[in-house]
């Protein structure tokens, strides 16, 4: 049976869908599928009968990027809320997911421009409320939980109230909310800007992660690169076994975004963070 | 292949776990707190910097200066002056480069015959900042639709590109965009784009193909044509 929303259970480690991969997940065998898929439910709007099928043979996490929920209240806000939650509901028609996630980032500005990728906000007591509303009222209109993910940050603007992780333990008392937390934006960022990346992990609220994502990223030169476009690297691995009897997680997500492998390779790697989880977990038992 | 930098000195992982401070603590530390509406003009500053190449030029020589029309108090102007100015260049640098890589996937067949449209988008994007837009069409499809037109006037217009280019371009972006949201998009061409497009998929860039003035009706999977006397060049989304 595939678990769905009321499940908080560890369900597995997956990947995050892409289209090129489908015929093959389609066609797996069971022994040979991965736990739970990732889908971007804005990739199905037009054509939300192919998420049905992956639904039939896969526990989902929904995972939006277009939701822009650091953008400070007004009318565009407004809309773009109410447009997106309202195709999303329409896609929990077709398949119900196990949570949604979104980034807990900028991605439009008040006045409609759109950067087309994700900023750091400017972490200040009335935003966190504002981001703490919407949170609320997504959890109502969607009906499922709602966990937010941590970006690879290209610098930290300065004079807020809040440090990312402390603003992350309000919205999280706040709301009710889980952490998507991306180990390897952790390694990113601490290669960029010059933290430790165990000491940033253990600020943030480790009791509400649900979620980590494991990624790739161009790390030749200066400046690292979240290009999604290579294998997970080891100091990611540690970072997920560093959260062994802290974090409740639900699942564990591979992505890729560029120079796809084989799907068995890439199952490879998924494997290998179920493995790291499970060794972990035991361990902590 | 990277990993965790960490000497044996430093302090276990448990005892690093974060404990929040008291709420009454947290009051106090927040007390000067910028209001909303400053969070919402410092926002569009701070995109309006991020994606517009002559406002940021402008920002990095003078900060306060340029940012007087967004009537910024003088903290939020110090966190918008106060960010790295380097990495802010790289940023905005970085988003160009990832619209540039989702057009470039959006019109596979259209760079064969004008692989300059890659460049051409770039200068344009940097003075045409995207709005949010609302529907269902991929990034790149998304930003190829838009630039469509005045794409197409570019390529039209320099005697360097294939006469048939703009054609090309123009219906392979709409035919893509109408797939998938299934509206109805017409195009006014000066050649038979549509026969151009099978041959540039089987490999073979046409050279000289003869003029044919017509008007494609795309919808969905389906491309009407038919001849038209004469028009002016023109896509409506």
């Amino acid at each position: 049976m595939i678990p769905n929303a009321s499940s908080r259970a560890f369900v597995g480690a997956g990947i995050g869908y892409r289209r090129l991969y489908r015929r093959d997940l389609l066609s797996a065998q069971p022994d040979a599928r991965p736990a739970v898929l990732e889908v971007v439910p804005g990739h199905f709007f037009s054509d939300p009968e192919r998420l049905a099928e992956l639904a039939e043979l896969y526990p989902l996490v929904f995972h939006e990027v277009a939701c822009s929920v650091g953008t400070a209240e007004g009318s565009m806000t407004s809309a773009i809320d109410r447009q997106v939650l309202g195709r999303v509901r329409s896609l929990m028609e077709h398949a119900r997911p196990l949570f949604f996630t979104e980034h807990l980032a900028l991605t439009t500005s008040p006045q409609g421009l759109d950067l087309g990728h994700l900023a750091p906000l400017w972490y200040t007591r009335d935003l966190l409320r504002q981001v703490s509303s919407r949170v609320r009222r997504w959890q109502d209109e969607l009906g499922v939980d709602v966990a937010l993910e941590t970006i690879t940050a290209p610098f930290t603007i300065p004079e807020a109230d809040f440090s990312e992780t402390e603003f992350f333990h309000r919205l999280v008392e706040a709301t009710g909310c889980g952490l998507l937390l991306d180990v390897t934006n952790q390694v990113i960022n601490a290669h960029n800007l010059g933290f430790d990346p165990l000491e940033r992990l253990a600020a943030y609220p480790l009791h509400a992660v649900w979620q980590v994502h494991l990624a790739g990223g161009q790390t030749t030169g200066e400046h690292w690169v979240d290009s999604h476009d290579a294998p997970v690297p080891d100091a990611a691995f540690e970072l997920l076994a560093a959260l062994r009897g802290k974090s409740p997680l639900r699942t564990v997500i591979v992505e890729r975004d560029g120079n796809f492998p084989p799907l068995a390779e890439l199952l490879s790697e998924v494997e290998r963070a179920h493995a790291v989880w499970n060794e972990s977990s035991s361990d902590d038992a | 292949m990277f990993r965790l930098r960490r000497s044996g000195t430093k302090p276990t992982f448990d005892s690093l776990i974060f404990k929040p401070l008291p709420i009454d603590q947290r009051q106090e530390v927040m007390s000067d707190s910028p209001s909303i509406a400053a969070q919402r003009n410092f926002q569009n500053a701070f995109v309006r910097i991020a994606v517009d190449r002559s406002l940021r030029e402008a920002f990095l020589a003078d900060p306060e200066d340029s940012l007087a029309p967004f009537e910024l108090p003088e903290r939020a102007l110090r966190a918008l002056a106060d960010i790295p100015h380097d990495a802010f260049s790289r940023y905005a640098e970085s988003l160009l480069t990832k619209r540039a890589r989702e057009f470039r996937s959006a019109i596979p067949l259209s760079l064969s015959v004008a692989p300059s449209l890659v460049d051409r988008y770039r200068r344009w994007l940097a003075e045409h900042p995207a709005p949010k837009q609302m529907d269902v069409l991929p990034p790149g499809l998304r930003e190829a639709l838009r630039a469509a037109g005045p794409l197409a006037r570019e390529l039209r217009e320099d005697p360097g590109e294939a006469a048939y280019a703009a054609d090309v371009m123009a219906l392979e972006v709409i035919s893509a965009a109408s797939r998938i949201d299934r509206e109805q998009r017409i195009l006014k061409a000066r050649f038979r784009a549509d026969l151009l497009l099978r041959s540039i998929r089987r490999g073979r860039l046409p050279v000289d193909p003869a003029p044919y003035e017509c008007e494609f009706r795309v919808l969905g999977q389906t491309v009407d044509v038919r001849p038209t006397p004469s028009f002016e060049h023109e896509v409506e989304p």
